[in-house]
């Protein structure tokens, strides 16, 4: 195998010609759509950015995580019950649902991180189904159990309600952030690391890193990402309830990435929409969903390991060595 | 000469295997030191418990007068030792820049803020980084590989990638663990005389090889283990005809001479 | 009193579950190395038969529960067959092998909630409700039938283990595959063997279990995460070990929610689970390494 990067300038070119041109797309969509597309698209970015925030954990440090409902539920609860006991402005609840959700993410890690592979997996599910049933039973009388708690529409200057485009354009800007991270974390010394982590702990340790450390650097990031996104989704959904965690939220974030592709941030981005987006479109035969992200699961993990995005970038743009890691198929 | 490297009566039982047995040693600054021995002496061994990549049951380990035994294993390399692996432990499916950049990682020190937010400090580091690097790879004539996959390539070239990773932590000590192992003529020459080219350049070098003819080119001091123990020490000459080595050895292809 | 003895009974009987269910996890994982994340939809499939044909009694009990065993066994092997042996062949990490069965968890959680309409099953008390009674202890015949079905189970797994030249071949694999095949055990059929036991044990686990608590397509779940956290709080790796874990965790949740207050016992699942790792990490019968 005798791959080169193509010429450095040319590539950079091309891909930043890309994002501006996506970036185009992406603000003057509200402009060209109907309300029911724009609910299509502020959950699948919504998806997009829960997908972003498992990449860490699992495209660069390469552990899956099956937690990302658990960030989700302790972002939108948060948001949701400050709002209801203190009646906090939206932006200091979005603010404090970070840090709670890093908190507490952090607290599980300190423990959960001496586990790997399909331990860590199964450990973090527990912690996701922990919060689900702790919400939805245990602390019934808190957050109001299966019934939820409705929430008051957020009210912008001029005493204006915020319209779906004003999520839309927040949603974004918070995906962008997302990628922004992912990029420059990738293109440093801890993006290496945890990278390293992935493919030779003995190696990774035996030149500085910290596994456990960065492991947990990953999960709480993983962490924040998912209560950010899970404030924002449940201030527009104008209501919280156990529902929108139920267990499958913590497969289609993975589903997501094995689509997309893994350790990928536009596979990332792509997989993390289409998947999030795929119940909405299937009108009428919900009930086939749990099936049908099944089947998408197995038929990508046997014939495309690489992901949509991975596999355009192996035949066609072929760019860059590291675009080639299989964190699926181990290459 | 300073001793940088000092092992008090270090020990190893793994289940009831005896690893290492009261091993103590000595390495001085800036020289070229072996460690050799029959298969499954406790060479390999040694040089895990050094890293700290498997603990020891007892003894303690000095490097620069100050102890280290106690410390995780990724901390080590912070204190100034850098190792290659026996069988070579690159990261395979990163490139070789890559691979030999995270030498650097323990010299550097950017964290999560400076890096989101893409700071002067950390955006110097990485030109650091990339310049050490590239220097690394210069200095091996393997600056061309740069952007290959490491797992690709033929050994000869992955042992330089390890020998380039470790020289890019500023090391005092680097520990090479059968540098030679799986090279051809030519390239273990050429490895040679960068061993001792790295030693001029002030960093000290404790090395395990089978190859006899080697070792007795480059080492000063020998030291030789048997079965977990200390059999001998010495310089090449005295090892060469120490009647114990010579016992151990006796039936071995490849003599002493 | 009563309280006391009715919960320790309870305690058992799921804590049995969890532990049955770890110890299949364990059986495949020491053949394999790979975790079968279909273990709890395994179990629900013996809950679903035992609702098409057990529990409105369309067919005999003995046929019926070699139905319970077989059907989990040939999903199990589908699965097996299909989806794991095809990446085991590729050399696909382990962690990426679970995925592919979580896949399969889906396509069966998925298929039976299609034909449920992801609603409960209906159950019933194939062994009759009249409790047994034996001195203090008043026991209602499911949990004697879980109690008796657990040992021979467990009995019938230890000595096929140990005792039997198949059972050896599973631990050979599982210890040292490379080895093994060198001797001449042929790896992928002790593989599809200790696959198919644990099928059949955690199919028979489910539909015991089932008349107790409310069965639908995603039952499994939440027993795949106790079930493993069993298999951990008792000693990862070893399958019988998992059954100590799991009554330890049974018993824990049900005095809790006997005790103190119902809704918690995920959250009392996961804390045992940091309390092991924090504080005794190989589990209660595992060796420090």
């Amino acid at each position: 195998m005798n791959k080169r990067v193509s010429n450095d300038a040319d590539s950079r070119m091309r891909t930043l010609v890309l994002i501006g041109v996506l970036l185009l797309l992406a603000l003057i969509f509200p402009m060209v759509s109907n309300p029911r597309v724009m609910n299509f698209a502020i959950l699948g970015l919504v998806g997009a950015i829960l997908t972003l925030g498992l990449n860490i954990c699992f495209g660069y440090c390469g552990q899956i995580n099956f937690g990302s409902g658990g960030f989700f539920a302790i972002g939108g609860y948060c948001i949701a019950l400050l709002e209801e006991s203190l009646h906090t402005p939206f932006v200091f609840n979005l603010l404090a649902a970070a840090i709670f959700g890093g908190v507490i993410t952090l607290l599980m890690s300190m423990f959960l991180v001496r586990l790997r592979g399909h331990s860590l997996a199964l450990g973090t599910f527990a912690f996701s189904l922990a919060i689900y049933t702790s919400v939805a039973k245990g602390f019934k009388s808190f957050t109001g159990g299966e019934d939820g708690i409705r929430l008051a529409p957020l009210v912008l200057w001029h005493e204006t309600t915020a319209s779906d485009t004003f999520y839309y354009y927040l949603i974004v800007a918070v995906l962008a952030a997302c990628c922004w991270l992912s990029w420059t974390l990738r293109r440093s010394r801890v993006g290496r690391a945890m990278l390293e982590i992935a493919q030779n702990e003995v190696a990774a340790a035996s030149f500085g890193v910290d596994i456990n450390k960065y492991l947990r650097l990953a999960l709480v990031l993983n962490g924040v990402i998912g209560a950010v996104a899970g404030g924002i989704f449940v201030k527009w959904a104008g209501w919280i309830s156990p529902e929108y965690f139920n267990i499958m939220s913590n497969f289609t974030p993975v589903l997501s990435l094995v689509v997309g592709g893994v350790g990928n941030i536009a596979g990332a981005v792509v997989g993390g929409i289409f998947i999030h987006i795929l119940p909405t479109l299937m009108i009428g035969l919900a009930e086939f969903s749990t099936l049908i992200y099944g089947v998408i699961l197995c038929v990508f993990l046997l014939f495309l390991p690489r992901g949509i995005i991975g596999e355009l970038q192996q035949r066609y743009y072929n760019r860059g060595i590291i675009r080639n890691v299989n964190k699926v198929a181990g290459e | 000469m300073m001793s940088l490297l000092r092992i008090e009566s270090i020990s190893k039982n793994f289940g009831g295997l005896q690893a290492l047995s009261d091993i103590s040693l000595e390495v001085k600054e800036g020289s070229i030191s072996a460690l050799i021995g029959p298969n499954g002496s406790g060479k390999t061994t040694l040089f895990h418990v050094i890293s700290k990549i498997i603990p020891h049951d007892s003894g303690k380990i000095f490097f620069a007068e100050e102890r280290i035994d106690h410390l995780p294993a990724y901390r080590i390399t912070g204190r100034g030792i850098a190792r290659t692996f026996q069988i070579v432990s690159l990261f395979r499916e990163a490139s070789v820049w890559e691979n030999v950049a995270s030498g650097a990682f323990s010299r550097t020190k950017a964290e999560i803020l400076p890096i989101l937010f893409r700071l002067p400090s950390m955006r110097s580091e990485e030109k650091q980084i990339k310049e050490r690097t590239m220097e690394s790879l210069g200095f091996l004539g393997i600056e061309d590989l740069a952007d290959r996959p490491a797992g690709m390539l033929p050994i000869g070239q992955q042992r330089l990638i390890e020998l380039a990773r470790g020289l890019v932590s500023d090391p005092k000590l680097l520990l090479l663990d059968e540098p030679l192992s799986g090279l051809n003529p030519r390239e273990s020459d050429l490895l040679q005389e960068k061993i001792i080219e790295i030693r001029n350049r002030g960093i000290t070098i404790l090395f395990v090889e089978h190859e006899m003819k080697s070792v007795m080119r480059l080492a000063e001091r020998i030291a030789v283990l048997n079965f977990g123990k200390k059999i001998a020490e010495g310089s090449p000459h005295e090892i060469r005809n120490d009647p114990q080595v010579i016992e151990v050895y006796l039936g071995k292809e490849v003599g002493i001479a | 009193m009563e309280l006391f003895i009715v919960t320790t009974i309870a305690g058992l009987c799921t804590g049995i579950l969890y532990g049955l269910v770890g110890l299949s996890f364990m059986a495949v994982y020491n053949a394999s190395k790979i975790i079968n994340f279909s273990q709890g939809a395994l179990g629900m499939m013996g809950a679903f038969v035992g609702y098409l044909f057990v529990f409105n009694e369309k067919i005999p009990l003995p046929l019926g529960i070699l139905l319970v065993a077989a059907i989990p066994i040939v999903c199990a092997l589908g699965i097996n067959s299909f989806l794991a042996e095809p990446l085991v062949k590729r050399n696909f990490p382990p962690i990426t092998v679970m995925l592919i069965t979580l896949g399969g968890t889906l396509i069966l959680e998925g298929a039976t909630g299609l034909a449920t309409r992801f609603s409960w099953f209906k159950t019933s008390f194939v062994f009759g409700r009249t409790p047994l009674k034996w001195g203090l202890v008043r026991i209602s015949p499911q949990y004697a039938a879980i109690l008796i079905a657990t040992i021979v189970l467990c009995v019938g797994y230890w000595v096929f283990v140990n005792r039997t030249k198949m059972g050896l071949g599973i631990r050979a694999a599982g210890t040292d595959a490379y080895m093994a095949a060198l001797v001449g055990i042929k790896l992928r059929r002790t593989r599809m063997l200790a696959w198919c036991i644990s099928a059949g044990i955690t199919g028979i686990a489910g539909f015991l279990i089932a008349p107790l608590m409310l069965s639908s397509a995603l039952m499994g779940m939440p027993v795949v995460v106790n079930g493993f956290i069993a298999a951990i709080i008792g000693g990862f790796g070893k399958p019988m070990a998992a059954l100590v874990g799991g009554i330890a965790l049974g018993l824990l949740t049900q005095f809790f929610t006997g005790y103190i207050s119902a809704g918690f016992g995920e959250i009392l699942v996961f804390i045992a689970l940091i309390f092991v790792l924090a504080f005794r990490p190989q589990g209660i019968m595992g060796v420090l390494e």
